[in-house]
């Protein structure tokens, strides 16, 4: 059976992963994290990550569509890495997020990505699975 | 209550930490395994039957839910005990600890006190708009009848919220029928009052005045003390303001 542990293991074996932490956003609690720590703690960064995702939610301008759209990942690029957050399937009783990020010269942001979602889909559980 | 969850980490004890009967911490090592109160949904409570949800797409059948995975039980578990503890704080009643053999012999999950008193520290700092933690089982939610503003965008779990608010029920009441955790529902319970499509709660008899529950910070609002009910007695805010000088040194 898949645990936190695991997934967030996982994830950090993904090329160029630095850290990958498992956000609350209900509540802005940092449920697990793996990897480093330097510059922000982990609650920290947890609760900087729920005010982008809560931003990006409530924002018309951040939609697709005119009737809104589902944010299923956010993207942030800086010069040395990459951050995505990605919800994980909504049958949990939380919102939550999977932040990744990846080093920008180490890691490939196509691949990263690819493994965040095969991820997220193996964390909803078989009900939701593609 | 904090004063006594950090001697009992300090401690590194085990058994279980009550606190009247507003709720229990169930500690191994100093470490909280689980945890209850009268406010919050119980851990194992989980997410409401599937006969009240939507069909998911392509299961219309309505058969049997999967069974929830380990890092469900985990997540649950840990969000339950943050969100249990960040309502114990408040409790008023005399802490009380008793050494027992660890409630579970192989814990899902551990959370050490000092995580969890930051985290609550970090839950306070929120803006609370005009929804300080105390009203949680106290006040309805009650949705307003005009909207003016013409256009919202709102997250799912506010929605849930404002779909099931119906002038009755109070946060604590929703938290635990959607199988959300009470903290979660309360800050929909914010945002949704701060989008003005909840209307902010006053002229409740019960309620307390909203600065009560911070630490008296730069000395201006001493003069409430003296007004408000004896739950909150001088040495609880003394406590917390040993934590923040605790939190700091951490830092």
């Amino acid at each position: 059976m898949l645990s936190i542990d695991g997934c967030l293991s996982r994830l950090m074996g993904v090329p160029g992963a630095r850290s990958v932490t498992l956000v609350d956003c209900a509540t802005g609690l940092c449920v697990a994290s793996a990897g480093r720590e330097d510059v922000v703690d982990r609650h920290e960064n947890a609760a900087g990550t729920t005010e982008v995702v809560r931003a990006i939610l409530a924002d018309p301008a951040m939609s697709s569509t005119s009737t809104g759209d589902d944010i299923e990942e956010i993207i942030v690029c800086g010069a040395n890495g990459y951050h995505l957050l990605a919800a994980v399937g909504t049958s949990a009783d939380a919102l939550l997020f999977l932040h990744l990020l990846i080093d920008r010269t180490q890691g490939n942001l196509a691949l990263a990505r690819h493994r965040l979602q095969t991820m997220v889909q193996e964390m909803a559980g078989p009900e939701r699975a593609r | 209550m904090i004063a006594a969850l950090r001697r009992a980490e300090e401690g590194r004890r085990t058994g279980v930490l009550r606190a009247g009967d507003d709720g229990v911490l169930h500690l191994t090592d100093g470490a909280v395994t689980f945890a209850e109160s009268r406010w919050t949904p119980a851990p194992d409570a989980g997410p409401p039957a599937p006969s009240d949800r939507w069909p998911t797409p392509g299961r219309t059948d309505g058969g049997p839910r999967p069974a929830p995975t380990e890092w469900h039980r985990e997540t649950r578990l840990l969000l339950a005990i943050f969100d249990a503890v960040y309502f114990l704080l408040d409790s008023d009643a005399a802490p009380s600890f008793t050494e027992r053999p660890p409630h579970r012999p192989a814990p899902e999950c551990r959370v050490s006190p000092t995580a969890l008193l930051r985290e609550c520290s970090r839950r306070r700092e929120e803006p609370d708009a005009g929804w300080p933690a105390t009203l949680v089982d106290r006040v309805p939610v009650v949705p307003v009848r005009t909207v003016r503003r013409r256009r919202i965008v709102l997250t799912g779990p506010q929605i849930e919220v404002i779909l099931n608010a119906d002038g009755h029920r109070t946060p604590a009441d929703l938290a635990r029928d959607l199988g959300r955790t009470a903290f979660g529902c309360l800050t929909a319970v914010r945002a949704l009052t701060a989008a003005e499509l909840v209307r902010p709660p006053r002229n409740e008899p019960d309620a307390l005045p909203v600065r009560r529950r911070r630490p008296p910070a730069r000395g201006s609002d001493g003069g409430e003390d003296t007004a408000a009910p004896a739950p909150w007695a001088p040495v609880e805010l003394d406590v917390l303001l040993r934590l923040r000088a605790g939190l700091e040194e951490l830092t």
